[in-house]
């Protein structure tokens, strides 16, 4: 059905946005993000990120995990491994649908080897993040975290799910 | 689109391929309880998807205007209904055979501004909110709350 997470993308948005979280590990908090597992088959899976105002993680990665993130809502910006910010504030606007102009706006392929970090401005993101686990079993790309921690709770969902 | 009831929009989202198209105005909401976003609006209906955080209970609480249809999506969740009880899951706390919970896709109303709550366990629990604002144009029934809130931040969002 899928060899790649693009593929696993295009095939869940074709086949109607399945929603089928998994009973086991299908939510985790951070102090700046509540995720769901939306759909998990295999070593592919899809989350949802609901992200609080006005925070920011630090540059971070997930080994052995390809992942390619798609824009919902609010205001997100993306960082790749050079730390930079993709200034997305012209695009802050709706479109004639009333959605946001960046509804669907894909980020590119992350290999698990590069470097991310995620900003959110004063009203709260959300995004879809599209996993192929090649190493083992998905979990959440929350607990699997390479640098330094968004905090507290962060710390404690990391330590729960071990 | 002409629904006449929020089950005529629930079934219709859920047939249509459940559309994802947030609204550019104030699609999320964050309270001490749940991380909320509207996944799609259409005049007087909405869809929103509720996170809610491990070991948290919402006060007894009604949206007046409102007709809300609510879909169990994942966690040890657990509804109330207009008396305050909690319906007790604890013996559906267990996986289907392909994986997802077995209360996934259940449903229970809160029809015309009844009194309802919620609450989650150890691993936080997460559902779909179906609404009808009857009233006025739909933001969140996280706005349009009658009851105690869920703490200071929901207090805060309530006082604006």
């Amino acid at each position: 059905m899928y060899s790649n997470v693009e593929q696993f993308r295009d095939w869940w948005l074709k086949a109607g946005r399945p929603l089928r979280p998994p009973f086991k590990n299908a939510i985790h908090t951070t102090d700046i993000a509540y995720a769901l597992c939306l759909y998990r088959e295999g070593r592919y899976q899809v989350e949802l990120y609901v992200c609080k105002p006005n925070t920011q993680s630090p540059m971070h990665k997930h080994p052995g995990v390809e992942s390619v993130s798609m824009y919902l809502a609010g205001h997100l910006e993306f960082a790749k491994d050079n730390s930079e910010f993709a200034d997305l504030s012209a695009y802050q606007k709706p479109q004639a649908n009333g959605a946001h102009m960046l509804l669907g706006k894909g980020v590119e392929v992350n290999d698990g080897t590069k470097d991310h970090a995620l900003r959110i401005g004063s009203t709260g993101g959300a995004f879809l993040i599209f996993e192929h686990w090649k190493d083992k079993d998905p979990v959440s790309v929350t607990t699997h975290w390479e640098g330094e921690l968004v905090g507290q709770e962060h710390a404690k969902t990391i330590q729960a799910s071990q | 689109m002409n629904w006449n009831t929020v089950h005529e929009f629930r079934d219709w989202w859920l047939k249509a391929g459940r559309p994802l198209r947030p609204p550019f105005e104030q699609p999320i909401f964050i309270t001490d309880l749940v991380h909320s976003l509207c996944l799609y609006r259409e005049g007087k209906f909405q869809v929103e998807l509720y996170i809610i955080g491990p070991n948290k209970t919402s006060p007894s609480h009604a949206h007046p205007g409102v007709d809300s249809s609510f879909i169990f999506l994942a966690g040890d969740l657990e509804f109330g209904d207009k008396t305050g009880s909690f319906i007790d899951l604890s013996d559906k706390q267990k996986p289907q055979p392909n994986g997802a919970h077995m209360l996934l896709g259940q449903t229970i109303d809160a029809l015309d501004g009844e009194m309802h709550s919620v609450r989650a366990f150890q691993n936080g629990g997460a559902f779909l909110s179906f609404e009808y604002w009857k009233d006025k144009e739909p933001d969140s029934v996280v706005l349009n709350w009658v009851g105690a809130p869920d703490g200071a931040i929901h207090a805060k969002i309530l006082d604006k």
